[in-house]
C-alpha cells in the first residue's frame, strides 16, 4: 500500500522519487459513496461540566520514542515527534465528542483539533489495520491507500462490501476522492506527501502515523495506543499491548539464558549489492532478542547497510541460518536468482527461512500487516528457528523454511 | 555543414614532436598496460584480504588453502572485472559510433536516451512477466537473460533509430541533442507508468538495478554478455573504415562509393547491441560513452576509426574499471552506487581535460 513499508527504506526513498512522475487519476464518478459511519453519538459527552475528567482510562505510553500523549479533562494532546524523516513535531489535540472546543495558546494554538472518538479514518499504510482489527475498530475505516495489498481476511471482507474507498490506487493520493469523502481523519503512512497540506486546507485532519522509525519492536507496537486515542479504544489497546509486552519478554528472557548466541546471515542481494539490516534497526533487534548475532549487529544506524557480497560472505557466508525476504519456492529459485547464494552455507545446508509465510489475496505480506503489531510472535518465530531444540511444536506464524533444492 | 558542436573531419596534422603512427602505437599500449594493471588491482583488492600468491593459484585454476578464498576470487571478483571491462569497451564504443552517426560531439547511449530506450525495453519484460514469486534477476533467468538483452537492444535501436530518423530533418546538432533528451526523457516516462502498475517489489527492484553495478553479473550471465559484447566490438572495428567516410559527411561518403545507408545501418545495429547489453545487465550507466572517445581522441591526436575504435575500447576498460574499484574501496565492506562514481568523479576529469588540452579542437568544440 505505501511505499515505505519496503524492507528496505533507503531504497524506498529512491523509489518515492523515481514514482513522483506517477499520474494522478482523474476523480472516478463510480467510487463507493460515502461509507461514513451512521452509528449514533456514543462515547460523547452530555451535559459538560468542566470539572469532569473525561479520560477515565489513561494510556501510558512506555517503549514508543516518536510519540506522546498527554491528557487534560476533555481533550488530549497527541504529538508525533518525527511525523516523516527529519519532519518537525506534530501535536494534535483529540477533542472529546460533546466538550467545547479548547481555546489553546502558544505551541498548540495552531494544532489540528480532532473531535473523537473519529467516526470514519483514511488510512495510508497496511500496518494500521491490525490496530483497528484487534481493537474491535474497524467499523471506522472508509479509506485505504490502495486495496491489493491488504492481506486480513476481516478488512478484506469490509472492502468488498464496499465500505472502504480506496484513495491512491496508483500511488498518487487522489486529493479529489478525499475531499469529496470528508473523513474525519487521515492517518499517513510516516512519509511526507504534496497532498496533506492541501487535505488539511479542506478541513480533513493529517494524522501522522510515524510507527516505522521506532527502532524497538514493542516501540512500533505501541502505535496501537496512537490509534486508540483516536477511535476511544484506549482500555481494549492497552490490554493487547500488555499481552504483547508479556510475551515477548518471555521469549526475549528464554532467549537470554542460551548459552551461546547462533550466528545468523540476514538480509538480501539485489544486482550485487547486499541490502543488510544496521545494528540499530528493528531486524537487528529482533535477532538479538531472539538469541541470534550477526557480524554487522555492532554497526550503528536504524537503516540498512549497503554491503558487496564479497564482504558478506567472508564474515557470514558459513552463518548456519539466512534469514532472506524473497518468495521462494525452494532454495533452487534463489540460486537461480544469483547462483553466488549457493555458496553459502545456510543454503546448502536448507536453512533458508523468509518472513513469507503468510501472504494475502493480493500479494501483500502480513508481516509487514500483523507482524508490527504483533512482535511477539515474529519474536517466537525467530526464537523457535534459531533454537529449534527449544521450541518443539512452535507453529509459524511469519516465517517458512525454504524447501531445499 | 558546420556546426559549434559538430566533429570535425581531421585537419592535416600539425608537425609534432611524435610521429602521428608512433604516439598512437605509444598511446594504445599505454592504455593497454594500464588496463591489465588496474584488471589485476580489481582481481587482487578487495573488502576481504586474499594474499595475491592464493588469488593467482586460484586464476590458474587451482584452489585456494581457504575455500573461501577460492568463491570469491572466483564468483565475485573476477566476473566483476571481466563486466567491468566488457561494459566500459561498450559504451565507449558504442560513444565513438553515436558521435560520428550524429557527427556531434555531445551524444552518447546516454545523452540521447538510448539507455532510456534499453530501460524500457528491461522494464517491460520485468513488469510484463512479474509473477509472484522468484526475484527480479531470478525472471531474468527464467525467461533467459538472452530475452532481456534482446528486450534491452530493441529497445535502444528504436530510440536510436527514431533520433537517427529525425537527425535527417534537423540539421543543428543542438537541436537534434534536445530532440533526443526529450525522447529518452519520454521513454523514461513511459517506465515510470509501468512502474506504477508493477508490483512494489519488482519496482524497487527496477530501481535497484537502475543505480548501476558491474557486481550484479555471475557466470551464467558472462557467457551471454561476452559473446554479444564481442560481436559488437567486432562489429565495430570492421566498419572502421566506412565510419570515417561518414565523418566526412554523407554526400562526400557516397562519391567514395560508400553504401551510406547501410553504414548507418551497422553502425545503429552495433550501437543498439552494444548500449543494450551493457544497459541490460549493469543498469544505464552515465558519464562513460560520452567521456571516452574525447579523452581518447585528445590523446590520440585523431579521429581515425581504425585507431580511434581499439584504444576507446582500452579506454572504456580501464576507466570502467577504475570506477569499479572506487564503487567498493578496497578494504571496506560499503557499496557506492556506481553512478554516483561515474559522474562524480568523471565529469570533472573530463571537463578539466577538454579545457587544459589545446588540441582539445579534435573532435570537439572547433
Amino acid at each position: 500500500m505505501s511505499v515505505r513499508r519496503f524492507p528496505l527504506p533507503s531504497a524506498a526513498a529512491v523509489l518515492t522519487t523515481a514514482l513522483a512522475l506517477t499520474l494522478t487519476a482523474c476523480g472516478d464518478p463510480d467510487a463507493p459513496a460515502g461509507a461514513k459511519a451512521q452509528a449514533p453519538q456514543a462515547g460523547c459527552i452530555k451535559d459538560f461540566d468542566p470539572g469532569t475528567d473525561y479520560f477515565p482510562v489513561k494510556s501510558q505510553v512506555k517503549h514508543a520514542k516518536n510519540f506522546t500523549l498527554r491528557y487534560e479533562k476533555s481533550y488530549q494532546v497527541l504529538t508525533v515527534k518525527e511525523p516523516y524523516p527529519k519532519g518537525r513535531p506534530e501535536s494534535y489535540v483529540l477533542v472529546k465528542c460533546g466538550a467545547p472546543k479548547p481555546e489553546l495558546t502558544g505551541a498548540l494554538a495552531k494544532a489540528q483539533q480532532i473531535t473523537v472518538p473519529v467516526k470514519s479514518l483514511y488510512s495510508a499504510s497496511t500496518t494500521h489495520l491490525p490496530l483497528l482489527t484487534e481493537t474491535g475498530t474497524l467499523d471506522v475505516l472508509t479509506g485505504v491507500a490502495s486495496k491489493a495489498n491488504i492481506s486480513s481476511a476481516e478488512v478484506i471482507e469490509r472492502v468488498e462490501e464496499g465500505k472502504v474507498t480506496e484513495y491512491a490506487k496508483d500511488r498518487a493520493i487522489n486529493a479529489e476522492t478525499v475531499i469529496g469523502e470528508q473523513p474525519d481523519v487521515l492517518m499517513t503512512q510516516g512519509t511526507d506527501d504534496p497532498q496533506y497540506p492541501k487535505l488539511r486546507q479542506a478541513g480533513i485532519a493529517v494524522v501522522a502515523n510515524a510507527e516505522w522509525l521506532e527502532p524497538s519492536p514493542l516501540g512500533r507496537a505501541e502505535w496501537v495506543k496512537a490509534m486508540a486515542a483516536l477511535t476511544g479504544a484506549e482500555k481494549r489497546a492497552d490490554e493487547l499491548f500488555d499481552t504483547v509486552e508479556a510475551d515477548y519478554r518471555e521469549v526475549a528472557e528464554k532467549a537470554a539464558k542460551v548459552s551461546e548466541p547462533v550466528q545468523v546471515l540476514p538480509g538480501t542481494m539485489y544486482q550485487g549489492t547486499w541490502y543488510m539490516p544496521a545494528g540499530g534497526s528493528y531486524a537487528a533487534r529482533l535477532i538479538k532478542d531472539a538469541g541470534g548475532t550477526y557480524p554487522w549487529s555492532g554497526k550503528g544506524g536504524s537503516g540498512n547497510l549497503q554491503l558487496n557480497f564479497e564482504a558478506v560472505y567472508a564474515k557470514g557466508g558459513d552463518a548456519p541460518v539466512w534469514l532472506a525476504d524473497q518468495r521462494w519456492k525452494s532454495t533452487a529459485d534463489a540460486v537461480k536468482a544469483d547462483n553466488r547464494y549457493g555458496k553459502l552455507t545456510a543454503v546448502s545446508d536448507g536453512e533458508v527461512w523468509t518472513n513469507t509465510k503468510a501472504l494475502g489475496p493480493g500479494g501483500g505480506n502480513e508481516y509487514y500487516e500483523r507482524g508490527v503489531l504483533r512482535p511477539d510472535l515474529v519474536l517466537a518465530d525467530l526464537f523457535a528457528l534459531l533454537h529449534p531444540e527449544q521450541a518443539k511444536g512452535h507453529t509459524f506464524a511469519f516465517y517458512r523454511q525454504v524447501p531445499k533444492a | 555543414m558546420t556546426t559549434p558542436l559538430a566533429i570535425e573531419p581531421e585537419k592535416p596534422e600539425k608537425p609534432s614532436a611524435v610521429r602521428p603512427r608512433r604516439r598512437r602505437a605509444a598511446v594504445v599500449l599505454a592504455l593497454a598496460a594500464g588496463t591489465a594493471a588496474l584488471f589485476v588491482l580489481t582481481v587482487a583488492t578487495g573488502s576481504h584480504r586474499v594474499p595475491v600468491a592464493e588469488v593467482v593459484r586460484v586464476l590458474l585454476g587451482g584452489a585456494a588453502k581457504d575455500p573461501r578464498w577460492t568463491v570469491i576470487v572466483e564468483e565475485v571478483r573476477l566476473p566483476r572485472a571481466l563486466t567491468a571491462t566488457a561494459v566500459g569497451a561498450a559504451l565507449a564504443v558504442a560513444g565513438v559510433q553515436m558521435q560520428t552517426l550524429f557527427r556531434n560531439a555531445l551524444a552518447d547511449p546516454y545523452s540521447l536516451g538510448v539507455s532510456s530506450g534499453a530501460s524500457m525495453g528491461v522494464a517491460a519484460v520485468v513488469v510484463g512477466t512479474g509473477g509472484v514469486a522468484g526475484s527480479f534477476t531470478g525472471d531474468l533467468a527464467g525467461l533467459g537473460r538472452v530475452g532481456v538483452v534482446l528486450a534491452a537492444s530493441i529497445g535502444a535501436a528504436a530510440v536510436l533509430a527514431l533520433v537517427l530518423l529525425l537527425s535527417r530533418w534537423v540539421r543543428s546538432a543542438v537541436t537534434l541533442l534536445v530532440i533526443g533528451v526529450m525522447i529518452g526523457s519520454a521513454a523514461t516516462a513511459v517506465v515510470g507508468v509501468m512502474l506504477v502498475y508493477a508490483r512494489p517489489e519488482r519496482a524497487q527492484q527496477f530501481v535497484m538495478w537502475g543505480l548501476g553495478s558491474f557486481g550484479a553479473t555471475t557466470w551464467p550471465d558472462l557467457r551471454v554478455m561476452l559473446p554479444v559484447v564481442g560481436a559488437g566490438l567486432l562489429l565495430a572495428a570492421l566498419t572502421a573504415k566506412r565510419l570515417n567516410a561518414l565523418l566526412l559527411g554523407e554526400d562526400y561518403a557516397r562519391t567514395m562509393g560508400l553504401n551510406v545507408r547501410r553504414s548507418r545501418d551497422l553502425a545503429l545495429l552495433g550501437t543498439s547491441v552494444l548500449a543494450g547489453a551493457a544497459t541490460a545487465f549493469c543498469g544505464p550507466i552515465a558519464f562513460l560513452g560520452l567521456a571516452v572517445p574525447h579523452l581518447t581522441r585528445v590523446a590520440l591526436g585523431t579521429s581515425d576509426h581504425r585507431a580511434l575504435i581499439p584504444a576507446s575500447m582500452l579506454a572504456g576498460a580501464f576507466l570502467a574499471l577504475a570506477c569499479a574499484l572506487l564503487s567498493q574501496p578496497p578494504g571496506t565492506d560499503s557499496v557506492l552506487p556506481l553512478n554516483a562514481i561515474t559522474s562524480l568523479f568523471g565529469a570533472p576529469v573530463v571537463i578539466t581535460f577538454l579545457i587544459r588540452s589545446r588540441r582539445g579542437v579534435q573532435g570537439v568544440a572547433s
